[in-house]
């Protein structure tokens, strides 16, 4: 059996499936792992799966598509949280990393570290419904009837998710936000 | 005084610049060109490899490629 190169076509589409939709699968994979690392490589593994079935993928039209990203994620996601759940197990640790921070300049990580630790901890203590509609609305930067496509939801649901989830964050920063002095000293 | 739903915009853009990558790496460097040990090459590897080795791989093969080529 031989592999020759996908034709170029299929390969325009994978490219064009990663620009679309690459950031918001980014977006929701964060949500369910937590960490940018995990998130790049199950990012990765959903497009080395939509490389494997491209074929399968053109004959879709763009919305099943999306939807079939999203749901090749999702199953990724689950998978890798039993993993965590296992390993975690095993050692004793908590499933849970600590908050990455990211390499934001010095200056500015110091002034938003009591930002960060606030509304990163509120963020991943949401409950996870909450947690992904908020995360592919702000990291993934789409609308409420984008994300529904992608999760299977009215756009309604979605819109009802987001405001609440953004309740529970404004409740959660509120003491912090009273005080904005908090960074000095 | 901003109020709190103006606070939480201006914080969520904060989480959100450290929370997301300066960019998505390029997919060339995610997707394997075709082996001449056959597809099943690449299946074994990808099961064997975390991301980011895999992702190191991929970049030396197409390195020693490049210089073979050169």
């Amino acid at each position: 059996m031989s592999q020759g190169p996908p034709p170029v076509g299929e390969r325009a589409l994978l490219d064009a499936l990663y620009h679309a939709h690459g950031r918001r699968l980014y977006a929701f994979l964060w949500a369910r792992t937590g960490t940018r690392e995990d998130a790049l490589d199950l990012l990765q593994e959903v497009y080395l799966r939509a490389w494997r079935h491209i074929g399968t993928l053109a004959e879709l039209p763009e919305e099943r598509r999306l939807y079939w990203l999203f749901a090749c994620a999702r199953r990724l996601g689950i998978d890798h949280h039993r993993h965590r759940q296992v390993v975690a197990r095993r050692e004793g640790a908590p499933p849970a990393d600590p908050p990455d921070p990211g390499d934001g300049a010095p200056g500015r990580r110091l002034e938003a570290a009591e930002t960060w630790r606030v509304l990163d901890g509120a963020i991943r203590a949401l409950p996870a419904a909450l947690r992904e509609v908020l995360a592919l609305s702000v990291l993934g930067g789409s609308t409420s009837a984008e994300i529904g496509i992608a999760l299977g939801l009215p756009a309604g649901t979605v819109r009802y998710r987001l405001l609440q989830a953004r309740r529970r964050l404004q409740q959660a920063i509120a003491p912090a936000a009273a005080h904005p002095g908090r960074d000095e000293g | 005084m901003t109020d709190l739903p103006q606070q939480l915009d201006a914080w969520l853009e904060e989480w959100k610049e450290h929370t997301l990558p300066e960019r998505l790496p390029d997919l060339d460097a995610w997707i394997p060109e075709p082996s001449p040990l056959g597809p099943a090459y690449w299946e074994v590897m990808r099961r064997i490899w975390t991301g980011a080795t895999w992702r190191r791989h991929l970049e030396s093969s197409r390195v020693l490629r490049d210089r073979t080529a050169g």
